[in-house]
C-alpha cells in the first residue's frame, strides 16, 4: 500500500463521518411522514397539559400561643419573621389544575373561601386573579396580580382562633 | 525366663537355698517343694523377706486404686479409706450438707478467702463506667450530667449508659486509662470517604423522599398587582420583605372592637 493510498483512505473515513451528521437527518426526513399521522394529536394533548396551571394554596394557621413550627414549613417561616407570630401550624393542603380562563374555589377554615382564576400565561408570568371572601360571601379582597413562573404570593390576616390564617398561593407550570 | 537349673548356680548358695528361691519365685516343681521339706525347710521362709522388701519399696503416697487393688497392695490404707467412705455415708444419710471446706482448709493450715466470699465481693462491687474514657478516647465531651443520667435512669426502663460508679468506687480500672505511649484515635481517609459517601447518598435518599407536604418556595418571587379592591371594614397591607421574596397581602378584618391585628 502507497502513502498516497493510505492518506486517500484516511481523507475518505473523515469526510463520511463529517457527513453522517446529514445522512441521519435526510433519514429522519423520511421517516417523518410515516410518524406524522400520530404526533399531531399527541402535540396537542401536550399542548393542553401545558397550558394548565398547578395552584397550591396552603393553610397555615399562625398563632403566638406558642413556638411550635411545624417543619414542613421551614421555607416560609423565615418570610414570615416580620409577622411577629411564633408558632405555625399547616392546616391543609389543597392542590388543584386550571386550564386559562378557568378557576379553582377552595374552602379554607372559618368558612372562608378563596378563588383563584388564570386569566393568562406565557412563558415566564402568569396572569391570576385571587378573591377571598369571608363567612357570608363577604368580600375581603379582590385583586389581579402577575406573577413569575413557580412564584409563591401569601395572602395572610384572616382571623382565626387566637391568630390568623396564612394563605401561601403557588402557581406552578 | 527360663527354669532355674539348680546344677549350674553359684557354689555361694546351697541346695536348700536354692530350692527356696525356686520356691519364693513361684518357679519349684511338686518334687523340688518335696525335696525342700526333706532338706528341712519351709514353704514360707521367703514371705517376711517379701513383706520386707514390700514394705521398703511401698510409696509414701499411694494412688486411689480400686478397693480390691488397694486390699491387696495396702490393707491398712485400703482399711482407712473404707472408714472414712464410711464416716461420709452416715453424715450424708443425715441429710445435712457437711460444711467441709473451711475444716479442710483448717486441716491443711491454710488461711484463703472462700470462694463464696469472693464472688460475692465481686458481685456487690458497683458497675465501672466506661463511658466517659471511650469518650475521652474518641476526643468528645461527655454525653451528660451526672444528675441529667440519674434522673434519666430513674424514670427510663431503658439506660443506655451503664449508672456511673459512686465517689467512693474507682471510675475505672488504671489497666483502661490511656497510657502515656498509646497512639491516639485517628480518623482514617478510607473511613472518613466511606461517611462522606453514606451522607451524599442520605441526603440524596432523602430529598427523593421528601413529604409532599414540604413547602418549596422559587428562590425568585415576582408579584406585578394590576389591580386590588377590599371589602368594607377591610384594611389591606401589601409587603415586601426582601427582595425575591414573596408577597404578602396582608387583610385585618376591622371591628368595632377591635382596632385590627398589630403587625
Amino acid at each position: 500500500m502507497t502513502k498516497t493510498t493510505h492518506l486517500l483512505r484516511i481523507g475518505a473515513l473523515f469526510s463520511l463521518l463529517a457527513l453522517a451528521p446529514f445522512a441521519s437527518g435526510t433519514a429522519q426526513a423520511q421517516a417523518r411522514p410515516v410518524a406524522s399521522r400520530a404526533q399531531p394529536t399527541v402535540e396537542l394533548a401536550q399542548a393542553a397539559v401545558k397550558a394548565k396551571v398547578d395552584l397550591e394554596l396552603r393553610v397555615v394557621y399562625a398563632t403566638s400561643a406558642h413556638k411550635k413550627v411545624d417543619s414542613r414549613l421551614s421555607s416560609l417561616t423565615r418570610y414570615l419573621s416580620h409577622l411577629r407570630f411564633t408558632g405555625y401550624e399547616l392546616l391543609d393542603t389543597q392542590k388543584s389544575q386550571i386550564a386559562l380562563g378557568g378557576k379553582s374555589t377552595y374552602t379554607i377554615e372559618g368558612g372562608r373561601k378563596v378563588t383563584v382564576s388564570l386569566l393568562g400565561r406565557d412563558e415566564a408570568r402568569a396572569r391570576v386573579r385571587v378573591q377571598v371572601s369571608g363567612a357570608g360571601d363577604k368580600q375581603l379582597l379582590d385583586t389581579t396580580m402577575s406573577v413569575n413562573r413557580n412564584a409563591t404570593v401569601i395572602v395572610a390576616g384572616p382571623k382565626y382562633k387566637e391568630g390568623i390564617l396564612v394563605l401561601p398561593i403557588t402557581a406552578r407550570y | 525366663m527360663s527354669r532355674l537349673d539348680p546344677e549350674t548356680l553359684d557354689d555361694s548358695l546351697d541346695r536348700r537355698a536354692v530350692l527356696e528361691l525356686a520356691v519364693a519365685d513361684g518357679l519349684a516343681t511338686p518334687d523340688e517343694r518335696a525335696e525342700l521339706l526333706a532338706l528341712g525347710g519351709s514353704l514360707d521362709a521367703h514371705l517376711p523377706l517379701a513383706q520386707a522388701i514390700a514394705e521398703l519399696l511401698r510409696p509414701s503416697f499411694l494412688p486411689d486404686l480400686a478397693p480390691d487393688v488397694m486390699a491387696q497392695v495396702a490393707p491398712q490404707q485400703a482399711e482407712q479409706d473404707q472408714q472414712l467412705s464410711q464416716a461420709l455415708a452416715e453424715l450424708l444419710a443425715a441429710g445435712e450438707s457437711p460444711e467441709m471446706a473451711a475444716e479442710i482448709l483448717a486441716a491443711l493450715q491454710l488461711e484463703a478467702d472462700p470462694l463464696s466470699d469472693l464472688l460475692n465481693e465481686a458481685l456487690s462491687a458497683p458497675p465501672v463506667d466506661l463511658s466517659a474514657d471511650i469518650f475521652a478516647s474518641l476526643g468528645l465531651p461527655a454525653s451528660q450530667d451526672e444528675d441529667e443520667d440519674e434522673d434519666e435512669a430513674q424514670g427510663a426502663e431503658i439506660i443506655a449508659f451503664p449508672a456511673p460508679a459512686p465517689a467512693a468506687a474507682p471510675a475505672a480500672s488504671p489497666a483502661l486509662q490511656p497510657a502515656a505511649n498509646t497512639t491516639p484515635l485517628r480518623w482514617r481517609p478510607a473511613a472518613v470517604l466511606a461517611m462522606a459517601a453514606a451522607a451524599v447518598l442520605a441526603v440524596v435518599v432523602g430529598q427523593g423522599q421528601s413529604d409532599p407536604l414540604d413547602f418549596q418556595i422559587a428562590a425568585v418571587n415576582t408579584v406585578a398587582i394590576e389591580e386590588l379592591v377590599s371589602g368594607d371594614q377591610v384594611f389591606v397591607q401589601v409587603m415586601q420583605m426582601d427582595e425575591g421574596a414573596p408577597t404578602i397581602i396582608f387583610i385585618d378584618e376591622l371591628s368595632d372592637d377591635v382596632g385590627g391585628i398589630p403587625l
